[in-house]
């Protein structure tokens, strides 16, 4: 194969590949243990606490950042909060893991799950869709 | 020497661990692992290994577990095998191993064997599932001196320092030792031509001393080669900057290796031994700087990036300084991700074993091609995410020089103007 086909066949699979998928724009509000003693955070300080640059409060006590499976809320969250796409927040994690240098996120299925899971244990740090009741935690505001 | 090393000390954390973390609490435990298998193909030179005739000796599996034995204490260890051609040949060694307290945010410790900073991806240089090429940019992290630079057994102090409107600072230094398989191919090309070269002196040597009757030759064989990182130790710091998404690097690492080996020479004529000379080797090799700078900016779906490499090591024998290794490597590199399944990716690598002879002319001036000097690489790479935890991709590369082909692959020269082509294959759990 030459040089010029395989250029051409790789502009072709650009071309083919080109189109997006719609992205999810549902908003999202971000929820701790009822004990964490911060209400607000800058959206520079909670990417550093969700890849994994922040890993303690103020206090020193252990941030335990959470998520939810894939779905319209989890994307909402890194594309607009995080500034990461799935797969590039996902090989992050997976090079911290084969490194030593953190372990994976727990991943909760249903909001609900996580709700109960943040309600419980202290250090916490999750989120879940904006029209969602948040009982039990307490929602703070990203600057 | 691995695989007692497994043995010995392995296997019985593994179980240290999950027994602490079921003590402590089942949820704490955590095992995660990755299989990979590739096939190389090249025309013209092989590379690594036999690729002209295309090769499935391209594989890596990894299982680590780590156990959270305090809110800020974690403990872990990875079991790696890989082969790599000649190389690897799927013995089972630890890749890392280690205690990892934070203390707060901008310090911590890591104590056991632990893996060395030295750019961006040094770290997991060995498995490809985590970025986008199969290969490497070879000039940068090349796979001749992947021994020097992968693991150390030694201690290590690192955190992340807030700047605020700067952004904030990653830091990690490290001090380690470390020793290099014999059977590398690296390692046996390096005492190889150190024998050959000795070789050359003695004959000469002995055909000036009418000691070498016409028609023998002198053959050497290597016997006990040892190649040891006596220390090394490197500070790297990534600054984040305020630009989301951008973020520069910087990595020093300093070092000694120290060789040794018998070099038994025979002289042989007709299949019998004239006569045998045995000669003990030691020498050192310093490295004064391993420098890479890095720079990589994310935005949205697109991913820019490049690193900078220069070393400058100092070869020495018998405390008399014998030559240097000065090499320089860059490459820049795109990627983009059009779908949740598709990325496509490309760089252009240029490295220089010698960067005081860009040029080739030293080559030229003792017969041999010019183009020895350097290698350029242009990469194309398809990277396709069939679902979260199985990838396949697809990768071509044009290649222009010969400046990092081993000549005991390539016994018959080189050729200036080749391609080499990779399909992988790997799944993470």
């Amino acid at each position: 194969m030459t040089k010029k086909s395989i250029l051409f066949l790789f502009i072709g699979v650009v071309f083919l590949c080109a189109v997006h998928p719609a992205s999810a724009q549902q908003k999202v509000k971000v929820i701790v243990h009822k004990d964490v003693t911060v209400s607000e955070i800058d959206q520079g300080t909670l990417q550093k606490i969700f890849l994994g640059k922040k890993q303690l409060w103020d206090d020193g006590s252990r941030i335990v950042p959470v998520l939810l499976k894939e779905s319209p809320v989890h994307e909402s969250f890194l594309n607009d909060l995080i500034n990461r796409n799935e797969t590039q927040f996902r090989l992050s994690w997976n090079r911290a893991v084969f490194t030593g240098k953190a372990v994976p996120l727990q991943v909760f299925d249903e909001e609900d799950a996580l709700l109960k899971y943040v309600a419980e244990t202290p250090g916490v740090i999750g989120y879940i869709s904006s029209g969602k009741a948040a009982d039990n935690v307490k929602v703070i505001t990203v600057q | 020497m691995t695989k007692k090393l497994v043995r010995t000390i392995a296997v019985p954390m593994v179980f240290l661990l999950v027994s602490l973390g079921n003590a402590q609490n089942p949820d704490w435990i955590h095992i995660h692992g990755l299989i990979g298998q590739g096939y190389l193909k090249t025309t013209d030179n092989n590379y690594f290994m036999n690729t002209k005739d295309g090769s499935l000796e391209f594989n890596e599996i990894a299982v680590n577990f780590t156990v959270r034995l305090t809110p800020k204490l974690r403990g872990g260890l990875q079991l790696f095998s890989r082969d790599f051609g000649p190389n690897g040949n799927n013995d089972i060694f630890l890749d890392w191993g280690y205690l990892d307290y934070l203390w707060r945010d901008y310090l911590g410790l890591r104590a056991g064997k632990i893996k060395r900073p030295a750019g961006f991806y040094n770290t997991v240089r060995d498995m490809d599932a985590l970025r986008t090429f199969v290969l490497l940019p070879q000039g940068v992290y090349n796979e001749s001196m992947r021994d020097f630079t992968m693991s150390a057994q030694g201690a290590s102090v690192y955190g992340n320092i807030s700047l605020g409107l700067a952004g904030d600072l990653e830091y990690e230094a490290y001090y380690g030792v470390s020793n290099m398989d014999p059977d590398l191919t690296f390692t046996k090309e390096l005492f190889l031509n150190i024998a050959d070269d000795m070789g050359k002196g003695i004959s000469q040597q002995m055909a000036a001393t009418g000691g070498m009757p016409p028609g023998s030759v002198l053959s050497p064989r290597v016997v006990d080669p040892v190649l040891e990182m006596e220390h090394s130790e490197a500070v790297s710091v990534i600054w984040n900057t305020p630009l989301d998404g951008l973020r520069l690097g910087a990595t020093r690492m300093l070092g000694k290796t120290s060789q040794s080996a018998t070099f038994d020479f025979r002289l042989l004529m007709g299949g019998t031994t004239l006569t045998q000379i045995t000669v003990p080797f030691e020498s050192s090799l310093k490295f004064n700087g391993l420098d890479t700078y890095s720079a990589e900016y994310i935005w949205k779906n697109l991913t820019l990036g490049g690193e900078y490499m220069v070393t400058d090591g100092e070869i020495t024998t018998d405390g008399q300084v014998m030559g240097y290794r000065k090499e320089q490597a860059y490459y820049g590199q795109a990627a983009y991700r059009f779908t949740k399944w598709l990325e496509i990716g490309s760089y252009y690598s240029v490295t220089y074993p010698d960067s005081e002879d860009k040029e080739g002319d030293r080559f030229k001036a003792t017969g041999r091609p010019d183009y020895l000097a350097w290698q350029k690489d242009m990469c194309l790479t398809l990277r396709f995410d069939l679902n979260e935890r199985w990838l396949v991709k697809c990768e071509t590369h044009f290649m222009d020089g010969a400046g990092q082909l081993s000549p005991t692959l390539n016994p018959d020269g080189f050729k200036q103007n080749w391609q080499l082509y990779t399909v992988k294959t790997s799944i993470i759990f």
